[in-house]
């Protein structure tokens, strides 16, 4: 065998693992020069479940229509927010389109991990349309307080919504007509409270669930989360009532175990005719309450916008999954197109023949649609009373674990209602502080 | 006539304790049968009942049982792409990892290496072991990325290989040094070289020691999942046990697609131990009498 020398050993090494390493590089340089010609495959990150269902039934049409394969790659949800943000850092290209959930947009915006869809793509708002849907995708938020580091950027419109979720309410319409605020809501969980049927459902789980379902009444009761200048409001008088309410008189009629339920929990103990009432997302309505195979109490139960609380407002909240297209897609203008398609009235008319929640005033106030979709009425009203949105920064993941711990604690029983917000006030102070807001 | 011979009240009592004993070991064994085999039992049968059935009330046995949620779970939902890609990385994966193992473990085990250099190899090879997988996820996921193989299975099976290496190293430590290293030198005295007696020697009286190792290293690297997840991001690579944990939705647990995925997850290993128990036994057991 030729014996080498030390250098000449050293040498061969280094030209070897050059090889090695920059080859996948070279293949990947390959299939971008084939690639930017003719886009033939969009990938779009999204949620599983009933919010990407319908998404995935009618992309068979843009295929036919178009050429372009969409293909659709699920994550459960906090699987999907952390791929998103792994994949921004990286700008990776792996995504040409990606689902958003609409607390999300702080995040992703100030990231600068999106692509924008007005400058770049030439997208402008249709007055079929409702506004808010235009504003929650939009980065820095039209309205309401702006993060200190956000204040100088320009607006842009990063996302656009493709499922159209605002939390809404739901009642046995067959024992009873729809309560007009929230003591209503509170008499009739009383009246109908019985073994083995639960007078009020209260998703209790901690953090992102708790915190979805108790917001709408903290602010139909006057509390918040921040006031305009950010300063945190969770410990104020009327947060606490809210939360008072919640935690203590709707509990006393609300299922065992509480602290545990989901919604996919809920749903199905209101789909079997265990429950009376609860908030709900028009995600459940379609997939589990109204879905004839599996509900027992379809036509039995009606839908109507969040009832009032004291401050004479009934607030849903905006719970939207909006499609945007990452910085790092090479296929944004294909990613783009199919974006419009999406929003194009006969495309989410069939959308919606496959479960999907549209976005378009003219579908959701649609008579024939309406009456399939019992929901679309309550959605409409929803949408025109202008929902509110979780406060616009980037630290909301941190202030909704704060909340929704401090909150799922007093559902448990493991904190008084006062202490609870206290604790989630005071580190949620904390959080804004060592994120430079002037809390 | 002789008078019959009533039993001792001692040995009766000892019958007794006997009998007693029994029926507790029994009961023990009994129980912790039905707490290993019930999860199993209900696993496969909720994977036979519909979403429709899942919404009444429960029930112990499938009233119509159907093979529904598998087909949605392999055809509807493409998990067959990512059954292959497990395939393909766990397969892969024993290769390089035996491989390499070989390479590691033949000169410590058959060539004369100094004693600290064998012992240096083995500990360097155990510490990888207990490293967390946790702690490196990151600076992984960034080597990845400037290697540009993120979103590739070649990915994952390099990272399986590494995690995997120390516990084959040991595993056929035990196994080489367990072979007489006279029959080699017979080998090389007939004139055969390293390599020939490496190949028609050593490796078929290694055979159940590499099928034990195989075994093992391919069950652990099937069930990976903190890896699979953060260095994939499509079908493409994405590994059975990503797709799995996707069927927790946030409106909907989709039971019985998870249960169907489950026994699917559940089939390939088991199907595996089956066929190479006898393997397994010696693989496991081999090097634990005589240390060289």
């Amino acid at each position: 065998m030729q014996r080498i020398s030390r250098r000449e050993f050293v040498k061969r090494t280094a030209v070897t693992g050059a090889a090695f390493t920059s080859f996948p590089a070279l293949l990947a340089a390959c299939g971008e020069s084939t690639g930017a010609n003719k886009v033939s495959k969009l990938v779009v990150a999204a949620v599983q479940g009933n919010e990407d269902g319908p998404l995935k039934k009618v992309v068979g049409n843009y295929k036919s229509q178009t050429g372009i394969e969409v293909q659709i790659v699920e994550f459960p949800y906090d699987s999907l927010f952390s791929k998103l943000v792994t994949t921004f850092q990286a700008n990776d290209s792996s995504y040409d389109l990606c689902m958003m959930d609409d607390p999300w947009m702080p995040k992703f915006g100030t990231m600068g991990a999106l692509q924008p869809l007005d400058s770049n793509f030439g997208f402008t708002r249709d007055s079929d349309i409702p506004t808010v849907v235009y504003d929650v995708g939009t980065w820095p938020p039209p309205h309401g307080p702006v993060p200190p580091t956000e204040q100088s950027k320009a607006k842009h419109l990063y996302g656009i919504t493709i499922v159209g979720n605002v939390e809404m309410f739901m009642y046995r319409s067959d024992k009873s007509s729809a309560p007009n605020s929230w003591d209503d809501v509170l008499k009739n969980a009383a009246k109908y409270n019985a073994a083995n049927f639960y007078g009020y459902v209260i998703r209790g789980k901690a953090t992102n669930p708790v915190s979805s379902d108790s917001l709408p009444i903290l602010w139909s009761f006057g509390g918040n989360v921040f006031d305009d200048s950010w300063k945190v409001q969770l410990d104020s008088a009327d947060s606490i009532t809210a939360v008072d309410f919640l935690t203590r008189k709707l509990k006393q009629y609300a299922e065992p175990g509480a602290a545990n339920f989901d919604a996919a929990e809920r749903s199905q103990a209101m789909a079997t005719g265990k429950a009376y009432q609860s908030t709900v997302w028009p995600g459940e309505i379609t997939g589990i309450v109204e879905d004839p195979s599996v509900s027992q109490v379809k036509g039995k139960v009606a839908y109507i916008p969040i009832p009032q609380g004291p401050s004479g407002k009934g607030l849903g909240m905006m719970g939207n999954w909006l499609l945007g297209i990452p910085k790092g897609s090479k296929n944004g203008p294909a990613a783009a197109d199919f974006i419009k398609w999406m929003l194009k009235a006969d495309n989410m008319r069939n959308y919606v023949a496959q479960g999907g929640i549209p976005i378009r005033k003219s579908i959701l106030n649609d008579a024939s649609l309406a009456a399939a979709n019992p929901y679309f009425k309550a959605l409409a009203a929803s949408f025109d009373a202008g929902p509110n949105w979780r406060p616009r920064t980037d630290q909301w993941g941190a202030v909704e674990t704060s909340y929704g711990t401090a909150m799922n604690a007093a559902v448990a029983g493991q904190l008084t209602p006062q202490a609870a917000m206290q604790q989630a006030a005071s580190q949620i102070r904390a959080t804004m502080k060592g994120a430079g807001y002037p809390s | 006539m002789q008078a019959p011979t009533l039993p001792s009240p001692r040995g009766g009592g000892k019958r007794l304790a006997i009998a007693l004993r029994l029926i507790l070991i029994v009961a023990g064994l009994g129980m912790a049968a039905f707490l290993y085999a019930f999860p199993l039992y209900w696993l496969i049968a909720t994977s036979l009942k519909s979403k429709p059935e899942l919404y009444q009330s429960i029930t112990l046995f499938p009233r119509h049982p159907t093979l529904e949620p598998y087909f949605s779970v392999l055809v509807d939902r493409g998990f067959w792409v990512l059954l292959r890609n497990s395939v393909i990385v766990c397969a892969a994966t024993v290769l390089v990892t035996l491989a390499v193992g070989l390479v590691i473990t033949y000169p410590i085990t058959r060539l004369s290496v100094p004693p600290r250099l064998r012992v240096g190899v083995l500990n360097w090879a155990l510490s990888l072991r207990f490293l967390p997988p946790v702690a490196v996820v990151v600076p992984y996921f960034a080597i990845v990325r400037t290697l540009q193989i993120y979103n590739q299975p070649i990915a994952l099976i390099g990272i399986y290989s590494l995690f995997n290496l120390p516990f084959a190293i040991w595993m056929l430590k035990g196994f080489l040094a367990e072979i007489p290293l006279e029959l080699e030198e017979a080998a090389l005295v007939d004139g055969a070289n390293r390599w020939t007696s490496f190949r028609r020697v050593l490796l078929p009286l290694a055979a159940p020691g590499l099928m034990a190792a195989a075994t093992i290293v391919f069950t652990f690297a099937w069930s990976e999942f903190l890896f699979a997840l953060i260095l994939t991001a499509t079908p493409q690579s994405q590994t059975f046990p990503v797709g799995v944990q996707g069927l927790v939705t946030q409106f909907e647990i989709i039971w019985n697609d998870m249960a169907a995925s489950g026994v699917i997850a559940m089939s390939v290993p088991l199907v595996l131990m089956v066929v190479a128990r006898k393997y397994l036994v010696a693989g496991l057991t081999f090097g634990v009498i005589r240390e060289k």
